[in-house]
């Protein structure tokens, strides 16, 4: 590669990356902006903080979904490890296609799909079984840890793939039973994907709108539905303030993770 | 008593048979080497002793124990991995000690046990190091103090030197056949190395298409290949394939070799007269210049001579075209390119199998 | 069978995720696929299934705006899909071309705006594209415009939008297939007299086909039937596929036709659902 040709490569990473980050270092610097209107900066001010902590809907908003998400990617990472597990070390299985075909759909398929589809089921089977009795919290956690654990699944097949398929058959070999097999040797090795995919699990589940809308209930408020009723209506200056604690919350996330990640070099 | 017994063995992927009717004993205390060429279904053969794949018929038994359905775990044996398979999240003695914490060995004792396996590899200052801060010999090394930490009553070797530089694969050699010998557990190893299997088996099998083709010491073999794909198999030979035309009691056998004439040399076993045969010269065989013979002699001309440092190789071109190698002595006067040869050799050592 | 994994252990890693999508992603489509022969009631559920009938497909095939929907979606995301190929491509390529100790701190850098709000960041597009948005306010302020631009509420702000949310997706299998791509190949290719577009064209492009592919199907696929998009960027006008089931379900509670609807999305995007899932597959 030529020095002009790489210069000119990094030029479109930079603009790539200044286009990906623009608006969320708008959204940082005017939730410290004074004056709610983005147009003039008026001084600098944490007003826009303390109204979002003295808002107690959106406080209550956060907190339910913070335990949907806990709940949610929980489940997604057992459901989705031995999704994983099965489809990169288990050879020849009936059923191997439609696990890993409704995996890979579950990848693409649209929200609002995943969203009222689901919401039809629990509806049906309300009237049918009678359970769920209502919607709200459950159902919400039930839908996300379903699409959640599809990617649960890949981060954990992708690990898995990475690693020597003789690591368990030499545990096996030196006297170790499979439920030992798999807990001396498998799971640490697959603790970083696992780390991951819960937290990925967790941004999923906490950051959904869609799906959240069909099949909660009326008792059930996400934080991003109450954050999609008000910036519906227009600029929300409070937003920008609770989207800069999310940002900072998610890169203190990632550093952990990378620092996890780093510490075992496998 | 053998160490390991095997009747009928077969493992089949699909229609292909990987191991296919092994019959085979191996003795206590022997150093056992299965040879053959990539997909020959020794890796399967030694897969089926340790327990990994179960066997479609047949049986195994180690020692006294029928072992034939029992899973890896409750075999008196195991492994060195071709990859080694070190577990990447414990450290060099944690390792090694895998094996004897499933055991239930009392830790003082497991600390003892890992020490000296430990030094046994010339590892001590390394117990606590992580997989990748070792170097592959030295990974290589813990990979054998693991398998041996539990005294199994066989080791199974699967390629071990495979990812071995070519420096260092000498020495392993050595070192490892001495400590075989010191301990008295019973070897088998795998490789596709047959100076590996001549360098440190008792004795070898080789094996092709799931069966062994071959049993013997590493000299028998390499005196009296069983067929023409052994003799390929084992070392550089130049294989002349012809018609028998005469074969004495005292082993002497001529074949027709067409245009390279009458050549003669030692059957192995029986040889029908009109049966296809190959007689199998090794460089080492090939002497220049030498009288005798008519039959054990054929024309050529000089080649490039390769400098191998402890021989020269030098290229002999056939009245067919073909390329034979010849091995002289470094500091022997070499024929230059294009000067006419005779090669002789005595037919009472060049083997002459069935094709 | 290897005896690692006794049937026990076999039964509880395969049944487990397989009988929980079986009830919770299969059965729901069926579901679905049900309630769209049923007719819209006011009781609770607000759909009926007394008399079942093509009702609800019928409104589907006759009245045009779901063909047009269905169009403009399919356009919409395939345009977006193509551009953020075209941004992606250089992207994955620089930082798989990047020294390595910067690969790691790049990638995460892509990453980082996916793992933030999707509503959060679109909601941050609104504010800069607004009337008395900043990108207004600035070029008003250099005296460039007098009257603010319309840059949202129309086709172009919505396909800004997916091609801003939807780059991650892109760039992360591409840079998956460039990173296993030897550099010593396309070092080879110009050694043997190739050209720089002659070397993209014929080692580096094909050799990372199935890469771009995967990237473009995990955009397109969900980008069609995008809801927070177009309503946040698309304006009132915007009739595009996920906007129209929202609607049918929370406007106009016919629940027969949203559930028509998403199954004829999930038929239509078969295709390429199933193209996803062979390339998944080989990975």
């Amino acid at each position: 590669m030529t020095g002009a040709a790489r210069a000119r490569l990094y030029a479109i990473l930079g603009l790539g990356y200044a286009f990906l980050y623009l608006p969320i270092a708008v959204l940082v610097v005017f939730s410290f902006n004074a004056s709610p209107l983005l147009t003039e900066w008026s001084g600098f001010s944490l007003r826009w903080y303390v109204a979002l902590l003295d808002n107690r809907r959106l406080v209550s908003a956060a907190a339910l979904s913070i335990a949907i998400a806990a709940a949610s990617a929980s489940v997604a990472t057992v459901l989705g490890a031995a999704a994983g597990l099965a489809l990169a070390r288990l050879r020849r299985f009936r059923g191997r296609g439609a696990l890993g075909g409704a995996l890979a759909a579950l990848l693409v398929m649209p929200e609002i799909l995943t969203g009222v589809t689901l919401l039809l089921l629990f509806v049906a089977a309300e009237r049918v079984a009678g359970w769920p009795a209502e919607r709200g919290a459950l159902t919400v956690a039930i839908a996300h840890a379903t699409f959640a654990m599809a990617y649960v699944a890949t981060l954990v097949q992708a690990r898995l793939a990475d690693q020597d398929p003789a690591l368990e058959e030499a545990a096996a070999d030196l006297g170790a039973r499979p439920a030992d097999i798999l807990r001396s040797v498998t799971l640490p090795l697959l603790a970083p994907a696992l780390a991951a995919g819960w937290l990925l699990a967790f941004t999923l589940s906490i950051d959904d709108l869609v799906v959240a809308s069909f099949v909660s209930g009326p008792g059930a408020t996400t934080l991003p539905m109450l954050v999609f009723a008000s910036v519906r209506l227009g600029l929300s200056p409070q937003v920008n303030a609770l989207a800069t604690l999310w940002i900072l919350a998610v890169a203190l996330a990632l550093l952990v993770a990378v620092r996890l990640g780093g510490r075992r070099h496998d | 008593m053998a160490a390991i017994q095997i009747e009928r063995l077969t493992r089949r992927h699909g229609p292909v048979a990987a191991v296919d009717g092994v019959d085979l004993a191996i003795g206590e205390g022997e150093f056992f080497a299965l040879v053959g060429p990539s997909g020959c279904g020794k890796t399967s053969l030694l897969r089926l002793i340790a327990g990994l794949d179960p066997p479609d018929e047949g049986r195994i038994r180690i020692g006294d124990l029928d072992v034939t359905g029992a899973p890896p775990w409750d075999r008196p044996v195991n492994t060195v991995f071709q990859s080694y398979a070190l577990f990447p999240h414990l450290s060099a003695g944690d390792n090694v000690a895998y094996g004897l914490v499933r055991a239930g060995m009392p830790r003082s004792q497991i600390a003892r046990r890992v020490a000296e396996m430990l030094s046994l590899v010339q590892l001590s200052e390394f117990a606590g190091r992580k997989p990748h801060q070792l170097s592959g010999g030295q990974r290589q090394r813990v990979a054998l103090a693991r398998a041996l930490a539990r005294l199994p009553r066989v080791l199974l070797l699967d390629e071990p030197m495979a990812a071995l530089d070519r420096g260092l694969r000498d020495d392993t050699r050595r070192q490892l056949h001495a400590l075989q010998r010191r301990l008295g557990i019973t070897f088998v190893l795998v490789t596709h190395d047959q100076e590996e299997a001549f360098a440190v088996a008792d004795r070898m099998a080789v094996m092709r298409a799931g069966r062994i083709v071959q049993l013997g010491t590493p000299r028998a073999v390499y005196e009296a290949p069983a067929d023409r794909h052994v003799a390929a198999f084992l070392g550089r030979a130049a294989l002349l394939d012809g018609v028998v035309l005469a074969a004495a009691d005292d082993g002497r056998v001529v074949i027709d070799c067409g245009p390279l004439g009458r050549l003669a040399g030692r059957a192995v076993g029986t040889l029908a007269l009109g049966q296809t045969a190959t007689l199998v010269l090794r460089p080492e065989h090939l002497r220049l210049g030498a009288e005798g013979d008519d039959h054990a002699a054929l024309p050529a001309t000089a080649g490039h001579a390769a400098f191998h440092g402890e021989s020269v190789s030098l290229g002999a071109i056939l009245a067919d075209g073909r390329e034979i190698a010849v091995s002289l002595a470094p500091r022997a006067a070499c024929p230059a390119p294009g000067a006419p040869l005779r090669l002789a050799w005595d037919p009472a050592v060049a083997p002459v199998v069935p094709a | 069978m290897s005896p690692l994994w006794p049937p026990g252990l076999r039964f509880l890693l395969i049944g487990l995720p397989l009988a929980w999508l079986a009830v919770f992603f299969a059965l729901p489509f069926a579901m679905a696929l049900a309630i769209s022969f049923g007719a819209p009631s006011d009781g609770a559920p607000p759909f009926s299934l007394d008399a079942p009938g093509l009702a609800a497909w019928r409104l589907l095939v006759e009245d045009p705006i779901y063909a047009d929907a269905l169009l403009s979606s399919l356009g919409m995301a395939g345009m977006a899909t193509a551009i953020a190929a075209v941004i992606g491509y250089p992207m994955a390529y620089a930082i798989a071309r990047a020294p390595a100790r910067w690969r790691g701190l790049l990638l995460v850098l892509v990453m980082l705006p996916f793992w933030t709000s999707f509503l959060v960041r679109i909601y941050a597009w609104t504010a800069l594209l607004r009337p008395t948005g900043l990108i207004n306010g600035a070029l008003q302020a250099l005296g460039l415009i007098e009257a603010p631009l319309q840059l949202m509420d129309n086709a172009f702000a919505v396909q800004l939008g997916l091609v801003y949310v939807y780059l991650p997706f892109m760039v992360l299998p591409l840079y998956a297939s460039l990173e296993k791509l030897d550099p010593s190949l396309e070092e080879a290719a110009a050694d043997l007299g190739a050209r720089p577009a002659a070397i993209f064209a014929t080692v580096t492009l094909p050799a990372t086909l199935p890469g771009l592919a995967a990237g473009a199907l995990l955009m397109f696929i969900p980008a069609s039937a995008e809801f927070i998009v177009p309503e946040m960027l698309g304006g009132p006008d915007a009739n595009l596929l996920g906007r129209a089931i929202w609607n049918e379900f929370f406007a106009n509670r016919d629940w027969p036709a949203a559930a028509a609807l998403a199954i004829a999305i999930v038929v239509l995007l078969a295709g390429p659902i199933l193209l996803f899932q062979r390339l998944e597959a080989r990975r």
